[in-house]
């Protein structure tokens, strides 16, 4: 294989492109089947997935890629590294990375940044800006609920 | 921000530790409904972060009495302001507890007008088992709770012993 054949460049929607390892962008079972079907050049557009949040995906992948035999890290490296790099994402960010991992369908990512909002958002009204949900209870409902549940909610 | 799928809105629940899904049950009402669905209870059940959870159940003159000491902190010992937050549950205050049998988090409590029932203390949920026949012999009764745990789900059966048949 040429070198040029192991280098994939990848699009985002707002035209930035990344060269990437072919192994690092192949952890993507989306880019994989992409691939496969070689429906795509050398050049895949991904059009859900902005530059900023690309690139870190990218940095990801890379770091759990297997290239040329540089993938030998302990598991507990890399976890201390994973914690690291979702440790001062802003919620955006985080949001978004979900929704990339889950576009690109990259399993072990979505599982890192949905563990990590369940970590970071603490209080209610975190949990419903985030999710971005309203409260369709009555006051008198939701206090009824409160009051089932009253062990739950003292701190 | 915009919307997250559903099914990305419960790959995040399913993470979110047990008592936060209590707090976040009186949200809404999709999320309420959720959490009781069997389909999630499991997923979150391998998912989640597992708490321990401190519970002490005290059967008093007949009633019985919940209280969390789960926040109750021994990790600091210097500290002086160790509260210990006592929550007495007044939901059998009508009911006459007879007896009470623990199983993995649920209680079984025989009544003394012969009625049976199962608590989930940290719910604080109840059902009330109806006897399929005897009733006049349910207080001679013994009754235990156990469960059959597979990987697919975690079925809870009833024991009873009939104290009067057994020599």
């Amino acid at each position: 294989m040429s070198k040029s054949e192991k280098k994939i460049v990848l699009k985002s929607l707002d035209n930035e492109a990344f060269e990437v390892e072919k192994a690092v962008a192949l952890q993507s079972q989306t880019i994989w089947v992409m691939c496969e079907d070689k429906c795509v050049g050398n050049e895949i557009p991904l059009e859900n997935v902005t530059g900023q949040i690309l690139a870190k995906v990218i940095d990801y992948c890379k770091k759990h890629a297997v290239v040329d035999g540089d993938g030998d890290e302990s598991s507990e490296e890399l976890k201390n590294w994973d914690t690291e790099f979702t440790k001062n994402m802003d919620q955006s960010t985080l949001f978004n990375m979900i929704l990339a991992a889950n576009y690109l369908n990259i399993k072990s990512l979505l599982n890192l940044t949905c563990q990590a909002v369940a970590d970071k958002t603490k209080t209610i009204d975190e949990f419903h800006t985030f999710l971005n949900i309203e409260n369709n209870f009555t006051p008198e409902e939701e206090a009824q609920i409160c009051q089932e549940n009253l062990w739950a909610f003292d701190d | 921000m915009s919307y997250l799928p559903s099914e990305l809105v419960e790959e995040i629940l399913s993470r979110v530790p047990a008592i936060s899904l209590i707090r976040l049950r009186s949200t809404c009402k999709q999320w309420k409904a959720l959490f009781n669905d069997r389909g999630f209870t499991e997923k979150h059940f391998s998912k989640a972060p597992k708490q321990s959870l401190g519970l002490l159940v005290m059967l008093k003159e007949s009633r019985i009495f919940s209280m969390n000491v789960m926040t109750l902190s021994f990790a600091d010992p210097s500290s002086n302001e160790t509260k210990v937050p006592l929550v007495p549950n007044y939901y059998f205050e009508q009911v006459n507890i007879f007896q009470v049998f623990h199983c993995s988090g649920l209680l079984l409590c025989t009544t003394k007008d012969n009625g049976l029932v199962v608590w989930n203390p940290c719910l604080e949920e109840t059902r009330w088992i109806q006897p399929k026949t005897d009733n006049e012999r349910y207080l001679w009764s013994s009754f235990f709770l156990g469960y059959e745990n597979n990987k697919f789900c975690h079925t809870y059966k009833i024991l009873r012993c009939d104290l009067l048949s057994v020599e």
